[in-house]
């Protein structure tokens, strides 16, 4: 418990939204009176966090993701539970609890729009009341590992995405969180700014020992930054634990490919289950996941004249994918 | 008081990126105030009004266009987006009190946009032929209390400001909202006609309203058509207004950030 630094337990929250049938009279009918529906966002969400730890948050859209990270943000006030972070209830004592936390909002900017970045960091330097030294220090700090010399003088409009979103990154850290949520701080990223994100990232997570929540559909990202994922769905907690357990559970094993020379022998190996065969191809599967392939593969190059032979395993987004259906989430 | 003071200095920044949009500005309100005096003119050679002589009134014509874009109902499009789109997120993870925040940054804003349009204003129309000129003040102590009213003018129109954003909150959008609102504080602040020309139980009854003590009021005292005595009073009135406004806005505020609700994910 001593080392939790996030400790969220119970947590549900519903909204009212307003809903209404399509068409032009049930609009006018709205006008006069609305129908109200209640729904969960959330329901019963607990976890504990350690300082330091990196952990992906996930689920599909409209899980409840951000709320969750609304609520740990001191935005959104629960309907029910209890959350304590670094020793404040994030939604009783906002002014004093957002000092410890940084924030960034992949679909939403806090750069001033018109004037450079550096501009933007110089307001929340006296926002934050950071004293001139250490601001200089993290500045300097942060330039070298988000990589901002050349970017940070520019104004914001003309930056591209992943330029701006590493500006954004700096602007959330410059008063030394200890907490940093990152709301899909890859969305609309390209391959390379992705990649450069994420070690960024990391590399900051190593020196500062920086507690770091992330919410995306990329499941790249989690591969590269952690290995605990959160899964949320439906506003539940699905799973809590670590990604490769999951993919353990969830991956087919193995599948190989293999096309040949016409033969009309049945292919049989030991610990390989045969799903399909024609007379020139074969898609088999291993029984066990740690089965040796050179065996396996020796075997089938003495059975049948191999032409062609592909591997595949799967990905970590059809694992996700296979277990979303699976959750029916 | 630093954090709040810094908004000044970037939004100043902001303004001095947008020349063309300065220059723009200053030349509306040039040929605006220039159209009223002519207007005024033609009326004053058939009927003079008791309240405020021509000399007054043109100088109040300046001044009000001179200081427009302070004072005026223009609301600041950053804080209107950031509530309808949900950029309001952001404002909720600093460690400032929204409400002064809103207000100062409002009030950076239009002074910041606003000192850039009013200084070449005030520099050329005092310089204009006799009849088409801005008047010197008609004493020391009218200069005086019109700075002091001025001053308070913009927080008071800030503060009415902070009104509308707020209402936001309930009404999650800007529209129909904005042109009542935009209606009612340049109607009763005396922007369509002055309020020295209205009826005098319109007058009284305007007076005791934010609007004109926001817009109209500074002009009136440094015009010289307002007396010492009641200029003093009405500043006093002022002080109520913005103590009123704010300490129930920073309350209401508080109140409903509990409920608020982000929208758009």
């Amino acid at each position: 418990m001593e080392d939790n630094i996030i400790h969220v337990k119970n947590i549900s929250k519903q909204f009212k939204i307003s809903k209404r049938e399509a068409g032009m009279k049930n609009a006018i009918k709205s006008f006069f009176k609305r129908e109200y529906k209640i729904i969960n966002a959330l329901d019963d969400i607990s976890f504990d966090i350690k300082q330091g730890e990196i952990v992906g948050y996930i689920g599909p859209n409209g899980a409840g993701k951000s709320t969750t990270i609304k609520i740990m943000c001191g935005i959104l006030v629960p309907t029910s539970g209890e959350c304590q972070i670094d020793g404040y209830v994030p939604w009783k004592d906002r002014k004093k609890y957002v000092k410890n936390i940084g924030v960034v909002f992949g679909q939403r900017s806090q750069l001033w729009w018109d004037v450079p970045p550096i501009d933007s960091f110089e307001l929340l330097k006296d926002i934050y009341d950071i004293p001139s030294e250490e601001y200089e220090k993290k500045l300097k700090e942060l330039s070298e590992s988000l990589d901002l010399d050349e970017i940070k003088n520019i104004p914001t409009r003309q930056l591209s995405l992943g330029q701006r979103m590493r500006c954004e990154i700096a602007a959330a850290l410059l008063h030394n969180p200890k907490i940093l949520f990152l709301d899909e701080p890859t969305i609309g990223l390209d391959a390379v700014s992705k990649l450069s994100l994420r070690k960024c990232i990391k590399r900051i997570n190593e020196t500062t020992n920086l507690t770091i929540i992330l919410t995306t559909h990329d499941m790249q990202d989690i591969e590269a930054l952690t290995n605990r994922i959160i899964l949320i769905g439906k506003g539940k907690i699905l799973y809590d634990g670590s990604l490769e357990q999951i993919k353990n559970k969830y991956k087919d094993k193995m599948r190989i490919n293999v096309k040949f020379k016409y033969t009309d022998k049945k292919i049989k190996i030991k610990d390989v289950k045969i799903l399909e065969q024609t007379e020139e191809s074969a898609s088999l599967v291993l029984k066990h996941k740690d089965e040796n392939m050179a065996d396996i593969l020796n075997e089938l190059t003495n059975q049948v004249e191999i032409v062609d032979l592909s591997i595949e395993e799967m990905s970590t987004d059809d694992v996700i994918a296979k277990l979303y259906k699976e959750l029916k989430i | 008081m630093k954090k709040y003071l810094s908004f000044f200095k970037l939004r100043l920044n902001v303004a001095l990126q947008y020349r063309a949009a300065a220059i723009g500005g200053m030349f509306t309100q040039f040929f605006w105030a220039i159209m009223q005096i002519l207007i005024f003119q033609a009326f004053y050679r058939v009927v003079t009004s008791n309240n405020i002589s021509l000399e007054q009134l043109i100088s109040y014509v300046w001044l009000k266009q001179a200081f427009y874009s302070i004072i005026s109902a223009s609301s600041d499009s950053d804080i209107k987006t950031m509530i309808e789109k949900g950029n309001i997120s952001y404002e909720l993870c600093r460690p400032v009190n929204i409400y002064w925040m809103w207000f100062f940054k409002t009030l950076a804003n239009k002074i910041a946009g606003g000192f850039l349009k009013s200084i070449p204003i005030l520099i050329i129309a005092p310089l204009l032929p006799l009849g088409l000129s801005l008047q010197p003040p008609v004493g020391f102590m009218a200069f005086i209390l019109f700075i002091i009213s001025l001053m308070l003018a913009i927080c008071l129109m800030a503060a009415i400001m902070n009104v509308f954003y707020i209402s936001l909150f309930y009404t999650m959008s800007s529209k129909g909202t904005n042109s009542i609102f935009y209606a009612i504080v340049e109607f009763f602040g005396g922007t369509f006609v002055p309020i020295a020309l209205m009826p005098s139980f319109w007058q009284s009854f305007c007076y005791i309203l934010p609007f004109s003590l926001a817009a109209d009021l500074p002009f009136r005292i440094y015009s010289g058509s307002m007396a010492m005595n009641s200029a003093i009073g009405y500043i006093g009135m002022q002080i109520v207004w913005l103590l009123f406004l704010t300490i129930t806005g920073t309350i209401i505020t508080n109140n409903r950030l509990k409920k608020v609700v982000i929208q758009g994910g």
